[in-house]
């Protein structure tokens, strides 16, 4: 599903093995998609050898920890509306 | 030094499977070793600190470019004969430090880098410390680098996970209204736009 800026969501759990770009402590928290950055190749799909990943969107997420803000750059399917 | 060792370990075993890899491409006719670094040469060669610091300097002048920069970063470096398109498709995004924020840019997961604007990265932003600890303590570790900020100061910290690059647009010093462009470029620093320091 897309999401729009401001929309509230939940990050899931990386994939258990093979390559990721969620990073591990930023799984399963809430945050809020702050820009759309448009569709990018899959990075955790490139990553395996087979045929060429599929595109997904891409998104900057933001995350409030309290003291600081967290950033980063989220694809579609780490993501899920917020519960 | 046990910890020394295994990345030493490490990227031995990767430089002999990038070897491997690339005597394959060779034996196929893809590339070839040369090609390969003369196209990594010319990259490093156009690779600078000074494109940031160019960059910079121009936004502190002219109001205009630095709405399209902090919007359309690629398109606004590009008026700067900065190229941004080599290997793949990055997208810069540059984030602006104002009275009451502060940013941080860091990959946690690798070393993501603008180096087309910042040049080869430090050595200790790639180390696991400040990779791992930019994220979570980053007031702690601006004032390992010497720069203590007013609590009231908000820290976003920008972690570089996929396509998109991130530069800092400092705050321009107080006391610097008759600086040039030129002159202007001259006292941004590398830390200044990673967001280490301030300018």
């Amino acid at each position: 599903m897309a999401f729009d800026v401001g929309a509230r969501v939940r990050t899931r759990e990386p994939r258990p093995v093979g390559h990721t770009r969620l990073p591990r402590y930023l799984a399963r928290r809430n945050g809020r998609i702050v820009r759309a950055l448009g569709a990018f190749r899959f990075a955790d799909d490139g990553a395996q050898v087979g045929p060429r990943a599929s595109e997904q969107m891409l998104y900057t997420v933001e995350f409030d920890t309290g003291s600081h803000t967290v950033c980063a750059d989220l694809f579609e399917s780490y993501l899920e509306a917020e519960p | 030094m046990s910890g020394h060792l295994h990345d030493h370990e490490k990227s031995a075993n990767v430089s002999q499977r990038v070897k491997k890899l690339i005597a394959r491409l060779e034996e196929r006719g893809v590339t070839s070793e040369r090609d390969i670094d003369t196209l990594i040469e010319s990259f490093l060669a156009k690779s600078r600190p000074e494109n940031g610091y160019r960059v910079v300097a121009r936004a502190w002048t002219d109001p205009e470019f630095k709405a399209r920069l902090l919007h359309h970063a690629n398109e606004a470096v590009a008026e700067l004969g900065i190229d941004l398109s080599h290997w793949a498709p990055v997208r810069l995004r540059v984030v602006e430090n104002t009275n009451d924020t502060h940013n941080l840019i860091v990959c946690t997961l690798c070393s993501c880098y603008p180096i087309a604007l910042l040049g080869p990265s430090p050595s200790w932003y790639k180390s696991e410390a400040y990779r791992s600890r930019a994220v979570s303590e980053p007031r702690a570790v601006l004032a390992e680098f010497g720069l203590t900020l007013p609590d009231n100061v908000r820290i976003t910290v920008w972690d570089s996970t996929a396509d998109a690059r991130y530069m800092v647009l400092p705050q321009r010093p107080a006391e610097t209204d008759a600086l040039n462009e030129d002159q202007l470029a001259a006292i941004v620093t590398r830390n200044g736009l990673i967001g280490t320091a301030l300018v």
